[in-house]
């Protein structure tokens, strides 16, 4: 079989910091889709980058489980083609050396749908909550909440028409921060409110 | 399960109220007005040191509290233990708050903790017509022996409160804010609470003035009025009285720098209404979600003309919406 079998580690850093090249590139991606260890490689190197970069210590794992339901999800989501009529720019010659890049359109799509596919879930998490969904049903889905929407707390939970999904915006973020500054004008503030308000966790200030 | 959480809350709750029979006190200025001067004026006495929760929504956040007084100022250090590293100081209404992380300092002053008790003596702002004060007894609270009172408001307009207080000095010890079937939408309490805290006045105004190496940002805000903005203001919800009115509210978003922001209160709760103009871009996402809410606070949002209005309170949704309807574009 392939000498790339089992990936190493040194190779996961490898193609994490974009030093692999043509074949050997393809052969490390694909080892890397399809071993688990190299998955728990690549999430553990994330992790340090992220921590490195990071000013709060507030980092966990994603839930493997998570992306695993999500990606089957996805699997199974129809996937519509880019309009024949949408011009798409490409270079005349593509370097032989090109590395996928983020904003690659067929990514963006992909990122694109998967958004689409969390809201559908968040949606559908919302009309179970109010009880609109059978009762105990879907399990597996019910525990697609993202944890790190659910401990925001600027994120609000929104209600329309039986729907309630978490909503994170910035604006809306510092709607509330200023209301909660200059607009608690009351009775109970100086004793309550004024300790309520200074005890939110007001991320994204 | 459901039913049977509510019942089990209902069983609690009801326990409570039989323990100790509701005294209902007339609802009259004078009763709620002396009782709410009173938790006013404790802060002034007492020193302690404690830790505070508040609850609210899904969310939960603690912090740690110390809290003096020289019997002339207070000053009032708050560090949250959840989130980003934060620290705010308060003294009377001076207010700074320190990111250790990012090294920024937020300096304002609060005019809101200063209105009281003046802004209720004006006519109309009567919290006795809107909210009948009853006792229901006693309880312990973080070890501490309290008296329970609650909030009952007099229509759906407004939210409840239940109040649990330190028996001989009135300190909050707990907050409940109650929806209109009175379950608790969000509560605040000290889970421990130490009288005379070994700190000193001077030691905290020391740290509170101490912004070296921080980066100080103080919000720039002008005082308005609905008229000077352009605006009239109908009959809107009964009790809810127009408060303040600023304009250029800096709170971290350059395009929320525009907007102008009118307080409104009926004594107790308080809503926020921010003007700006309509952006199509941005406030296409926040129409399709049109109810929001977070425990206590909720949001409506309503469109006039080239306007945006946005309405944040601690009220039910349907205040929001009539004090957003009571603004009207001036011809």
């Amino acid at each position: 079989m392939s000498d790339h079998f089992p990936l190493h580690s040194e190779r996961v850093s490898a193609l994490m910091d974009g030093e692999l090249r043509g074949a050997e590139f393809a052969q490390a991606a694909l080892a890397a889709g399809e071993s688990p260890d190299a998955r728990s490689d690549w999430d553990t190197y994330h992790l340090i980058g992220v921590a490195l970069r990071s000013r709060t210590a507030d980092l966990r794992l994603h839930d493997p489980d998570f992306v695993a339901r999500l990606r089957d999800r996805l699997a199974r989501e129809p996937m519509r083609a880019a309009p024949r009529s949408t011009p798409v720019v490409q270079p005349q010659n593509p370097p032989a050396t090109a590395v996928p890049a983020a904003n690659d359109a067929r990514w963006l799509r992909v990122v694109g749908l998967a958004s689409v596919v969390a809201l559908a879930f968040g949606l559908w998490q919302g009309w179970q909550s109010l009880g609109g969904g059978a009762q105990g049903g879907g399990p597996a889905l019910a525990q697609l909440t993202a944890p790190d929407l659910a401990d925001s707390s600027a994120g609000a939970s929104v209600s329309s028409k039986g729907a309630t999904v978490m909503l994170r915006d910035p604006r809306l973020d510092a709607l509330l921060a200023a209301h909660r500054q200059r607009g608690s004008v009351s009775a109970l503030q100086m004793p309550a409110g004024f300790l309520r308000n200074a005890t939110f966790d007001e991320a994204g200030r | 399960m459901k039913r049977f959480f509510f019942w089990l809350l209902g069983m609690m709750v009801g326990s409570v109220v039989l323990a100790a029979p509701p005294s209902a006190i007339p609802p009259s200025h004078g009763a709620v007005h002396l009782w709410l001067m009173q938790l006013h004026d404790v802060t002034r006495q007492r020193t302690y040191e404690g830790t505070y929760v508040v609850s609210a929504g899904n969310t939960m956040s603690t912090s740690r509290i110390w809290h003096v007084c020289n019997g002339r100022e207070q000053i009032e250090r708050v560090d949250a233990l959840n989130g980003e590293r934060r620290t705010t100081f308060r003294r009377d209404d001076s207010v700074v708050t320190f990111w250790p992380d990012s090294r920024t300092a937020l300096r304002e002053t609060r005019e809101s903790l200063g209105l009281f008790p003046n802004l209720w003596q004006r006519p109309g702002a009567d919290i006795g017509r809107f909210y009948q004060m009853q006792r229901l007894g006693h309880e312990r609270v973080a070890g501490i022996e309290s008296d329970v009172v609650q909030l009952v408001p007099a229509d759906t307009r407004r939210f409840g409160y239940r109040v649990w207080t330190e028996r001989q000095s009135g300190l909050v010890l707990k907050l409940q804010t109650l929806d209109i079937n009175a379950q608790v939408l969000e509560q605040a309490a000290f889970s421990e609470l130490k009288f005379n805290a070994p700190i000193g006045f001077q030691q905290l105004k020391g740290l509170m003035e101490n912004t070296q190496g921080y980066q100080v940002h103080s919000p720039k805000v002008v005082k308005t009025t609905v008229d000077q903005e352009g605006w009239m203001l109908g009959a809107g919800v009964p009790g809810f009285q127009p408060v303040r009115c600023y304009r250029g509210v800096e709170a971290g978003v350059a395009d929320v720098d525009r907007s102008v922001q009118c307080i409104f209160s009926d004594g107790l709760a308080s809503v926020s209404i921010f003007v700006e103009p309509f952006d199509a871009r941005r406030h296409v996402q926040v129409d399709a979600h049109e109810n929001l809410s977070m425990g206590a606070t909720h949001l409506r949002v309503r469109r006039v003309q080239d306007w945006w209005l946005t309405a944040v309170g601690e009220v039910p949704g349907g205040t929001l919406t009539g004090l957003l309807q009571a603004l009207e574009r001036k011809k």
